[in-house]
């Protein structure tokens, strides 16, 4: 699995794919996760790392004040990408949605978020607003700078 | 001249180290500066580096290791003009040793460029000793802030 690929726009907005950008105490978790699932022929790629705050921005408005459907809960500030404590892993099968959460791929899914757990880290597909490709540290929060709020003001520009 | 029109990832570098008071050993990439003694610049393609006119987050990360565990680092982002560097913000750490992992260090600032404005990064060594610090990877990211944020599409 490549974990250091450049970053890239999707739909105007930039996505880092570099697990380096991750932070301690994350970062080699999440390195050992990739290699050990690719070790383990699990089909998935890194689609997402280190989230900008004004990406966040983005996602958080879709479906609220920006037409679609919602696709998170968490505001500017209050997801583990912004502070480098979570991965999207995607799958990575040809002719196969990267996001194919079927029946014939949920082993796959479930075999992640085992390989995730048995690390002690925590897996998007157990909660209650299923988030599979989802990755993060636990208590992350504990480890987001002591000025967080001050720097997503920051972030954002203000 | 890279022109950053499009912002993301400026640059990386693998492999650079840092001795105390700067003297700095190139790694893939690693370039001192004259008349700084004690930054080692990290700069892709040796400091042409443009922001697009208007304001941008910038951020700077680097994984990095020390030989022994009370080192401290600094990372600085800079702007460059005509070859005077001015530091814009830093980060210092202490301990980049944890555990055996790289630590990571962090910095970001915002930016408001001209068109001209060059950014860089530099990481110094704060120690006396002989320490010498392993840039195992360091990245410099530019995020516009000047425009409104764009409809996202299907994650």
């Amino acid at each position: 699995m490549i974990t250091n690929a450049r970053a890239r726009k999707v739909s105007g907005l930039l996505l880092f794919r570099n697990v380096d950008l991750c932070e301690y105490p994350f970062r080699s978790l999440a390195l050992e996760l990739c290699n050990e699932a690719s070790a383990q022929g699990l089909p998935f790629k890194v689609w997402e790392t280190y989230r900008a705050t004004t990406t966040q921005r983005a996602y958080y408005a879709k479906g609220r004040t920006e037409p679609g459907s919602k696709i998170t809960n968490a505001r500017p500030g209050f997801s583990a990408h912004e502070w480098g404590f979570a991965v999207d892993l995607v799958l990575d099968l040809p002719g196969i949605n990267p996001w194919d959460t079927s029946v014939s791929m949920m082993g796959y899914w479930q075999r992640l978020g085992e390989l995730a757990k048995a690390k002690g880290l925590q897996w998007g597909g157990d909660w209650r607003f299923k988030d599979y490709p989802h990755i993060q540290l636990k208590d992350w929060r504990k480890h987001r700078p002591e000025n967080w709020k001050e720097l997503v003001r920051y972030r954002l520009g203000g | 001249m890279l022109n950053m029109g499009e912002h993301g990832e400026l640059y990386r570098v693998t492999g650079a180290t840092v001795a105390n008071g700067g003297a700095g050993t190139p790694g893939v990439i690693s370039g001192l500066v004259a008349g700084e003694s004690r930054y080692t610049v990290l700069d892709a393609t040796n400091g042409r580096i443009k922001l697009a006119k208007g304001k941008h987050l910038v951020r700077a990360h680097v994984a990095a290791t020390v030989a022994t565990a009370d080192a401290a680092a600094s990372l600085y982002i800079g702007t460059r003009n005509d070859g005077t560097i001015a530091a814009v913000t830093k980060s210092q750490a202490k301990g980049l040793v944890l555990n055996g992992d790289p630590s990571t260090l962090t910095s970001e600032c915002v930016i408001e460029s001209t068109g001209e404005t060059e950014v860089l990064a530099m990481i110094a060594n704060e120690d006396s000793g002989t320490n010498l610090i392993t840039v195992q990877s360091i990245q410099l990211l530019a995020i516009g802030l000047d425009t409104q944020p764009p409809r996202p599409g299907t994650p």
